[in-house]
C-alpha cells in the first residue's frame, strides 16, 4: 500500500520530466558553463580587485534596499485600502478596484522608466508645469531627479511598478479571511484598524515578506531601468555586466560571466531565504486559516 | 526513458544537420564572365541578412529595391532582419566547421569589427569587387580599408557615415581649444555621449586627433586628451557627473533645450528632425576643423551561398546610381552615397577611422580616467 502511494507520487512528478530535460540542456548547461569561470581564481581576483565591482555591488544593494522599502510602504498602503474596501463593497466591485490598482503591472519596465523620466526630468512635464505656473523662473531650477547618483528616479520607478505585484500576491490570501471574524470582533469593540493590525496583518505577513524578497531579487538583477535612469558612474552590476558584454572583443567575456554568476548566486540565496520563510511561516498561516 | 532517448536523438539530429548534398562548385562563379553571371541570376532569388531595426531602411528595400530588382533582373529579394549581425556570422562559422555547403545566407550587410570577424574566419565568398562592372563608379577610398582592416575586394561599399556636430549656435567652436573656451563660457550647455556609444567614442577620437596632432596614436598616448576632458568636465551638462548613455539621448537633451550641441554619424538626421519639429529650425550640421571621421558600411556574400550569381547582380545593382540616389534622400534613409558622382563634398576633410584597439581602449580608459575621476 505504501509502495503504491510512493509510486503514485513519483508518477505525478514524472510529468515534468520533459521540461526539466529541456531546462537542463538549454538553460542550466549555459549557467553551469558560466559558473565554471568563478572557479578560475585569477579571473575572480581580477574582477573583485577592480574597485569598480565592489562599488557597483554596494550601489546595487543600496538601490535595491531603498526600492523595496518604498515598495513595502506603497504596497502596504494599497493592501490596507483594499482591506477597508473589502468590508464595504461586494466582490465584483472589489475585483474591479483591484484591477485598477494593478494597472502599472501591464506596463513594461523600460516604458515605465521612460515615463518617470519624462515626468520628473529637468525638461519633463512637472518641471514645465512649474515653469508655466511661475514657481520657477528657469527650467534648470527644477531639482535634478533623473540621472543622478542617488537614483531617486530609479527607486521611484520600482516603487510604482513593483508594488502592484506585492498587492496581487497578498490579495488572494486576504480575501479568504472570514469577514464574520470582524463581526465577532466588533462585538468586543474592536475597530477595523485594530482588526487589520492584530488579525489580518499577521496572516498575510509571510506572503507579504516573501513577495518583497522576490521584488528585491528582481530589482537586484534587472538592467533596463538603471541603464536608462542611472548615472555613468557608479553603475549597477547588471549595467556593468551589459556594458562589458556589449563590447566586440571577447576578452571581457570571462569577467562578464563571473559578474553574472555572482548576481545569480546572490539572487538565488535570496530565493532560498524566501523558500525557508514560506515553509516555516506558511504552515502557521495554514493552521490559522483552518481554525 | 523513452522520452529521454527520443530527445537525445532529436538533439543529435539538430547538431549534425543535413548531410552533404551534391557539391556544386561555388568558386566557379568568380571565374564566370559577367554576362554568364547575369544569365544565371535570371529567375533566382536572393536574401539579404541585415539589421532590421529601422522602419525607413526596411521600407527602402521593400518598396524601392525589391520591385526594381524584379523588374530589371527578374530576381526576387528576401529581407532577413536580425537584431545583431554577429548572430548570422556565428552561424556561418558553425556551418563552415560542419562543412555545410548549402547555406541559407546570401548577402550580408556589415562593417568594421564584424567584417574583420568574417574575414579572419574565412566565411566570405571571395574577391567580388573585381567582378562587378559598377565598381568603376565607386569612390576608391571606400574600397581600401574598413576600420583599418584591408577590404581585399571581399565586400562592396553600400553607403557612408560621417561624424558631425549638430548645433544652432552661430560661429560654432571648431577646434579643441575653441570648444574649451566655449564650454567654460557657457557652463552646463554641452555634453557628449558615453564613449561606450559609438558616436560619443568618435567625438573623443576627433578631439584626440586635434590635441595630439596626428592620427596614429595608441591609447597609452592619450594622456593629454584625458586631461582636456577632465578640465572641461565641471562645465559640462550636470557638471560632468553623468553622460547620456546614447547619442539618441543626447539628441533628446538637445531637442529639449538642455544643451546646445549634439553629435551624430548620420548628417541627414538634422534635416529629418527639423522637419519633424524635434530640432529647432535653425539647426545645422558642421564638421570640426581636423576633419570628420568617415566610415562605410558594406555588402558581402557568404561563402556557402546557394545563389552567388543573384547575390552578385544584386550588389552590383546596389552600387549603381539609382539606388544610391534614392538612399540619399533624407525622407527615405539619408545615407551617404558611395559613387563618385553623388559623393557629398560637404564633410571634408575626411579622417580615416582608427583601429578597433583604439576604439575599444577609449571605452575603458575614459571610464577610469574621466568618469570616475
Amino acid at each position: 500500500m505504501n509502495g503504491m502511494k510512493k509510486w503514485q507520487k513519483l508518477k505525478n512528478h514524472l510529468g515534468i520530466l520533459p521540461s526539466i530535460i529541456v531546462m537542463l540542456l538549454l538553460f542550466w548547461s549555459g549557467i553551469l558553463k558560466s559558473f565554471q569561470q568563478i572557479f578560475d581564481y585569477k579571473l575572480l581576483e581580477k574582477v573583485i580587485n577592480k574597485g569598480e565591482f565592489l562599488n557597483s555591488l554596494v550601489y546595487t544593494a543600496k538601490l535595491s534596499l531603498c526600492s523595496i522599502i518604498l515598495v513595502g510602504l506603497i504596497s502596504l498602503l494599497g493592501i490596507y485600502v483594499l482591506y477597508l474596501l473589502s468590508t464595504e463593497v461586494d466582490l465584483i466591485k472589489l475585483n474591479g478596484i483591484k484591477m485598477f490598482f494593478l494597472s502599472p503591472m501591464y506596463i513594461p519596465y523600460l516604458l515605465g522608466g521612460y515615463m518617470i523620466s519624462n515626468l520628473i526630468g529637468q525638461s519633463g512635464i512637472i518641471s514645465t508645469l512649474c515653469y508655466r505656473l511661475g514657481c520657477i523662473h528657469k527650467m534648470d531650477q527644477f531639482p535634478i531627479l533623473v540621472n543622478e547618483s542617488h537614483g531617486y528616479s530609479i527607486i521611484l520607478t520600482y516603487g510604482w511598478k513593483a508594488s502592484p505585484f506585492v498587492v496581487l500576491m497578498v490579495y488572494s490570501t486576504m480575501i479568504k479571511i472570514n469577514n464574520e471574524w470582524l463581526d465577532v470582533a466588533k462585538v468586543y469593540g474592536v475597530n477595523r484598524y485594530h482588526f487589520f493590525k492584530e488579525v489580518v496583518f499577521p496572516i498575510i505577513f509571510p506572503i507579504y515578506l516573501s513577495s518583497l524578497f522576490v521584488v528585491f531579487a528582481h530589482i537586484f538583477a534587472s538592467f533596463e531601468v538603471p541603464y536608462l535612469l542611472g548615472v555613468t558612474y557608479p553603475r549597477t552590476l547588471p549595467v556593468l555586466a551589459y556594458e562589458k558584454y556589449a563590447r566586440n572583443s571577447i576578452a571581457h567575456r570571462g569577467e562578464v560571466m563571473v559578474i553574472n554568476s555572482i548576481i545569480i548566486l546572490l539572487t538565488a540565496s535570496v530565493a532560498l531565504i524566501i523558500y525557508k520563510l514560506n515553509r516555516s511561516l506558511g504552515e502557521r498561516v495554514e493552521l490559522e486559516l483552518e481554525k | 526513458m523513452k522520452k529521454l532517448m527520443f530527445l537525445l536523438i532529436l538533439v543529435s539530429f539538430l547538431l549534425i544537420g543535413c548531410g552533404k548534398k551534391a557539391e556544386k562548385s561555388k568558386k566557379a562563379v568568380l571565374d564566370m564572365s559577367w554576362e554568364e553571371i547575369e544569365k544565371n541570376a535570371d529567375g533566382q532569388s536572393v536574401s539579404i541578412t541585415m539589421w532590421g531595426g529601422s522602419k525607413e531602411i526596411n521600407k527602402y528595400y521593400d518598396e524601392f529595391i525589391a520591385p526594381n530588382l524584379k523588374k530589371e533582373y527578374n530576381i526576387t529579394l528576401k529581407r532577413v532582419p536580425v537584431t545583431d549581425i554577429r548572430q548570422p556570422l556565428n552561424k556561418l562559422v558553425i556551418e563552415k566547421e560542419a562543412n555545410k555547403i548549402n547555406g541559407s545566407t546570401d548577402v550580408i550587410w556589415l562593417n568594421g569589427e564584424n567584417f574583420k570577424f568574417a574575414k579572419t574566419n574565412g566565411i566570405l565568398l571571395g574577391d567580388i569587387n573585381s567582378k562587378m562592372p559598377n565598381i568603376e563608379g565607386v569612390d576608391p577610398n571606400a574600397l581600401r580599408s574598413d576600420f583599418g582592416e584591408p577590404v581585399d575586394g571581399l565586400e562592396a561599399p553600400l553607403g557612408q557615415a560621417n561624424f558631425i556636430m549638430i548645433t544652432e549656435v552661430k560661429n560654432p567652436p571648431k577646434t579643441a581649444a575653441e570648444l574649451r573656451s566655449w564650454v567654460m563660457k557657457n557652463p552646463g550647455r554641452f555634453t557628449y555621449s558615453n564613449p561606450n556609444d559609438f558616436v560619443g567614442n568618435a567625438f573623443i577620437r576627433t578631439l584626440a586627433v586635434d590635441i595630439l596632432g596626428r592620427d596614429d596614436f595608441t591609447v597609452e598616448e592619450m594622456g593629454p586628451v584625458w586631461d582636456y576632458l577632465n578640465e572641461i568636465k565641471p562645465y559640462l551638462w550636470r557638471e560632468g557627473k553623468t553622460y547620456p548613455e546614447s547619442s539618441e539621448r543626447n539628441h533628446e537633451l538637445f531637442a529639449n533645450g538642455e544643451v546646445d550641441f549634439s553629435i551624430s554619424y548620420t548628417p541627414s538626421i538634422v534635416e529629418n528632425k527639423v522637419t519633424l519639429g524635434e530640432f529647432p529650425k535653425d539647426t545645422y550640421p558642421y564638421v570640426m576643423s581636423v576633419g570628420s571621421f568617415t566610415n562605410n558600411h558594406y555588402l558581402t556574400i557568404a561563402k556557402n551561398t546557394q545563389n552567388p550569381e543573384a547575390a552578385l547582380v544584386f550588389i552590383n545593382y546596389m552600387i549603381s546610381n539609382d539606388p544610391q540616389e534614392e538612399k540619399m534622400k533624407s525622407s527615405v534613409w539619408g545615407d551617404g552615397a558611395v559613387t563618385k558622382k553623388l559623393k557629398e563634398e560637404l564633410f571634408t576633410p575626411q579622417l580615416e577611422e582608427l583601429s578597433p584597439e583604439v576604439t575599444e581602449g577609449i571605452k575603458d580608459e575614459w571610464y577610469e580616467k574621466v568618469a570616475k575621476a
